[in-house]
């Protein structure tokens, strides 16, 4: 059974992860022209879906983890802050969702919270991995959100210097 | 603990979860420029019918095993206020969330026959997002009162 939501909450944080990521180089394809056209949306569309299917499975699996925890009489491990932590990143990841269909969060930051959501998620279950408990729940908020204001910036750097790298090849080819 | 007391309690923690993952997918269809009516209500009944499978699961886990056995350990530990305030306040809220599931499935079975003005729809989202929230911190509590039993 354990290994059985490894490979799940494994597959589920490389679709997330994976997609949020491509939904970032996608973005950047898609805006160089200013418009995104019927088949850019289509798939940023598929992408967007791929990362909801897979924050399903890291969901499911990761309860999956606290019930085998509840079983096996490691209740400890559940107030453990790193895990509180992805948990709140999590909740983070689902309103600026959320948010971003209601159109109530702009480009800039709501690419940033998601992006750097599923990285730091990632990041936190190498360390609960690890069984690291040395991180307080507050220095794990602050270092997540001053990566997600660093994060807002690069990723519009990237933007920019993704889109005069597409022109150039364009021009080129 | 039992193989049926580990079913009860995966049952409620399951099919809890499904119904906060179609409360939100209808929270998001809802908020769509063209919300897909007919997807979105079966959302909502099936996030009703999650949430009573779970409410009877979870309360035969309470009165078989909860209450006499994991309450005593929660509080005579170092959280008592795990089960004081998270669970004396989970089992009263949780009541909310299959009927307001069951009225957003009413009310979108509503919109269904008449177009969805625009104050129907926003009163549906509302709901929906707060039902949605409920349900989230329903579920976090679930984890408090958990770990607070050592």
């Amino acid at each position: 059974m354990y290994l059985t939501l490894i490979i799940v909450h494994m597959i589920g944080t490389i679709l997330g992860t994976g997609g949020a990521t491509m939904i970032e180089i996608l973005l950047a394809k898609a805006l160089k022209d200013g418009v995104v056209d019927p088949l850019e949306s289509d798939f940023l569309r598929a992408t967007y879906r791929v990362v909801r299917v897979g924050l399903l499975l890291s969901v499911f699996s990761g309860f999956g983890f606290l019930l085998l925890y509840e079983f096996s009489g490691q209740t400890a491990r559940l107030y453990n802050p790193v895990l509180w932590a992805k948990l709140t990143i999590i909740l983070i990841i689902l309103a600026n969702a959320l948010l971003l269909q209601a159109r109530k969060i702009n480009l800039f930051w709501g690419s940033a919270f998601s992006f750097v959501s599923w990285w730091t998620a990632v990041l936190l279950g190498i360390l609960l991995t690890n069984g690291s408990y040395a991180l307080s729940y507050p220095s794990i908020m602050f270092y997540y959100l001053i990566a997600v204001f660093l994060g807002a910036g690069i990723l519009e750097a990237c933007r920019d210097a993704l889109q005069k790298y597409f022109e150039q090849h364009e021009r080129s080819s | 603990m039992s193989d049926l007391l580990k079913i009860l309690l995966t049952s409620h923690v399951l099919f809890g979860l499904i119904g906060v993952s179609l409360l939100f997918v209808l929270t998001t269809s809802l908020l769509k420029i063209n919300p897909p009516v007919i997807a979105a209500r079966r959302y909502a009944l099936g996030a009703a019918l999650s949430f009573f499978a779970s409410w009877i699961s979870g309360g035969m886990y309470y009165v078989m095993h909860y209450g006499k056995s994991v309450k005593p350990i929660i509080l005579a530990g170092e959280y008592p206020w795990a089960h004081f305030i998270f669970m004396e306040a989970k089992e009263h809220v949780f009541l909310f969330l299959p009927f307001l599931s069951l009225a957003l499935f009413i009310a979108i079975s509503y919109a269904k026959e008449v177009p969805p003005s625009d104050t129907l729809r926003r009163s549906l989202v509302m709901v929906s997002v707060a039902t949605f929230v409920i349900a989230l911190i329903v579920t976090l509590s679930g984890i408090v009162i958990s770990g607070g039993a050592r």
